[in-house]
């Protein structure tokens, strides 16, 4: 795929801030919701670190607080104790050089902008010009294959497609991390593995950061550099197991190799065990 | 092309075939309350042209007038209302009471208040046409997406962008249903408003006519009104779907 002049320059900003610090580092992060005596914690005493570049995916049983930690890296949540770093910056509201892909791509997207204007709406308040604007969304349209389909509505597309247009508009924003929530938890079997694979194309092509929640651990030792098993509750880092298979991966061979079957036995086993501890 | 024909036949046929029944039925009639049809469009063509100088532009300028008001308050402080839980839990319980007094019954105290005036009919229908839009934009802000919020905390959409772009489109459905029903009481209160204390505008024609027991201006005035109120809807109905073609179903 091509190379953008305009991204180097951008992430080169960012990065210089702080040379030295990883990604995106979580100390001791614990959040509760409610008050007093009727508070429940969700999450306990997490400490993550995630090195540029990296691919972390974070799996654990379904209500285990997975979208409430990737919440609070996004900013989007403040924690109730403990610290997010992004870039070595603490984390106080939704950082610049951070976007999201949400779970529900049907309601995350703007139902009433069609496809390139939904690309184009968090370069709205970059200091771009509009023709500049106009070739990003270009570009980004076909970094996720929907060049054809920029004037139609969201309505009109396939989930698996719609997918697609959020993960363009995340990529828009120029992003040194971007964080997925479950984001292709909704779609079937192929469309997931189609879109697994754009994923990874992406991140060689910007050399962005990625945390991926899911609760599909297949999908999490296919995807990941590190996956970050959390269980209990609250919930805490039970596990982080290194995934070292070649890359590029491939849905067939990769899937294929013995390595994966003991490194999903491995995820699997920490998550069984840590629910029968509880 | 031909199927536009076809569409436009189809629309027009009926009342067509309509109007020649009232034509032909009512063509010898002696009776006092239901002239021939004939008379009353003559009483028509008399009415005009000084009449729509006289008569439709006032109530049509104070119709929009009054329903311009009522929409800019009324999905204004909607939109605040319906985002900000507190005021509406504070304001529910007044606008709920505002709202089920019959908007013609604030009448008689207006035009104590302000004279027979224009400022007075927009004022009432202002008044009056306000609930429908208010309480409709209140449950379409109450309902916006939360995702969508946090789309634009992510992107750091600015204050302008996030209510036009985002909040006022995502609450837009609802918003056009309250404001249609605004215009229903708009027409209404502009006739009603025009009847008491007045000296021109369509409500005047026709209560001036029932006076001087005129009926075929009256019946003229009452299809002139029926005709304003046909187009004013129909020009919503297209503007709506424009508004709203993204949803794709209407």
């Amino acid at each position: 795929m091509t190379s953008f002049t305009t991204e180097s320059s951008i992430m080169d900003t960012v990065q210089e801030a702080a040379p030295s610090s990883p990604a995106l580092e979580v100390s001791r992060l614990a959040k509760s919701y409610g008050k007093r005596e009727a508070a429940k914690q969700v999450l306990a005493d997490i400490t993550v670190s995630v090195a540029r570049g990296e691919f972390v995916c974070v799996v654990g049983p379904s209500g285990a607080g997975k979208t409430t930690l990737l919440r609070c890296l996004s900013g989007l949540l403040e924690p109730t104790t403990g610290e997010v770093l992004v870039n070595g910056h603490a984390v106080d509201g939704p950082p610049d050089e951070l976007a999201v892909v949400f779970q529900d791509y049907s309601r995350s997207l703007l139902p009433w902008m069609k496809v390139a204007a939904n690309v184009e709406f968090p370069l709205l308040e970059k200091k771009m010009s509009k023709a500049e604007r106009k070739a990003l969304v270009g570009q980004m349209l076909e970094a996720v294959g929907l060049t054809q389909h920029a004037g139609k509505y969201p309505r009109e597309l396939s989930g698996g497609m719609q997918q697609r247009v959020a993960i363009a508009r995340a990529l828009a924003y120029r992003p040194t991390i971007l964080l997925m929530d479950e984001p292709f938890a909704s779609l079937d079997a192929q469309t997931r593995a189609e879109l697994e694979d754009v994923v990874l194309q992406l991140r060689d092509d910007f050399g962005v950061t990625i945390v991926f929640v899911t609760h599909d651990i297949d999908e999490a030792v296919y995807l990941g550099d590190r996956v970050v098993v959390l269980s209990g509750t609250p919930a805490t880092v039970s596990e982080i197991v290194e995934v070292c298979f070649p890359t590029p991966r491939d849905q067939v061979t990769t899937k294929a190799l013995p390595e994966f079957g003991a490194i999903r036995g491995e995820v699997l086993t920490r998550i069984r065990d840590a629910k029968q501890q509880y | 092309m031909t199927r536009r024909l076809i569409l436009v036949a189809e629309l027009v046929a009926l009342p067509f075939l309509l109007v020649t029944v009232w034509w032909f039925s009512s063509a010898g009639s002696s009776s006092v309350f239901f002239p021939p049809l004939q008379t009353i469009l003559a009483a028509l063509v008399d009415w005009f042209p000084e009449g729509v100088t006289r008569d439709v532009v006032p109530s049509v300028v104070n119709l929009l007038a009054g329903y311009a008001i009522a929409v800019t308050a009324g999905v204004s402080a909607g939109m605040v209302l319906g985002r900000v839980r507190a005021l509406e839990d504070a304001f529910s319980p007044i606008i709920q009471f505002m709202r089920s007094i019959p908007p013609a019954a604030l009448l008689p105290f207006f035009i104590l208040a302000m004279g027979p005036t224009s400022t007075m009919r927009i004022s009432v229908i202002a008044v009056g046409a306000v609930w429908p839009t208010l309480l409709s934009t209140i449950d379409g802000a109450r309902g916006i997406e939360p995702a969508l919020l946090d789309v634009t905390k992510i992107y750091k959409t600015s204050r302008l962008r996030r209510i036009f772009k985002v909040l006022l489109p995502a609450a837009s459905p609802l918003i056009l249903a309250g404001m249609k029903t605004s215009l229903a009481f708009a027409i209404i209160l502009v006739v009603v408003s025009e009847m008491l204390a007045s000296t021109a505008g369509i409500g005047y024609f026709i209560i001036s006519s029932q006076q001087y027991f005129n009926l075929p201006d009256l019946w003229a005035g009452t299809i002139v009104m029926g005709l304003l109120g046909y187009l004013l809807s129909e020009l919503f109905f297209f503007v709506e779907r424009r508004l709203l073609a993204w949803k794709g179903e209407i």
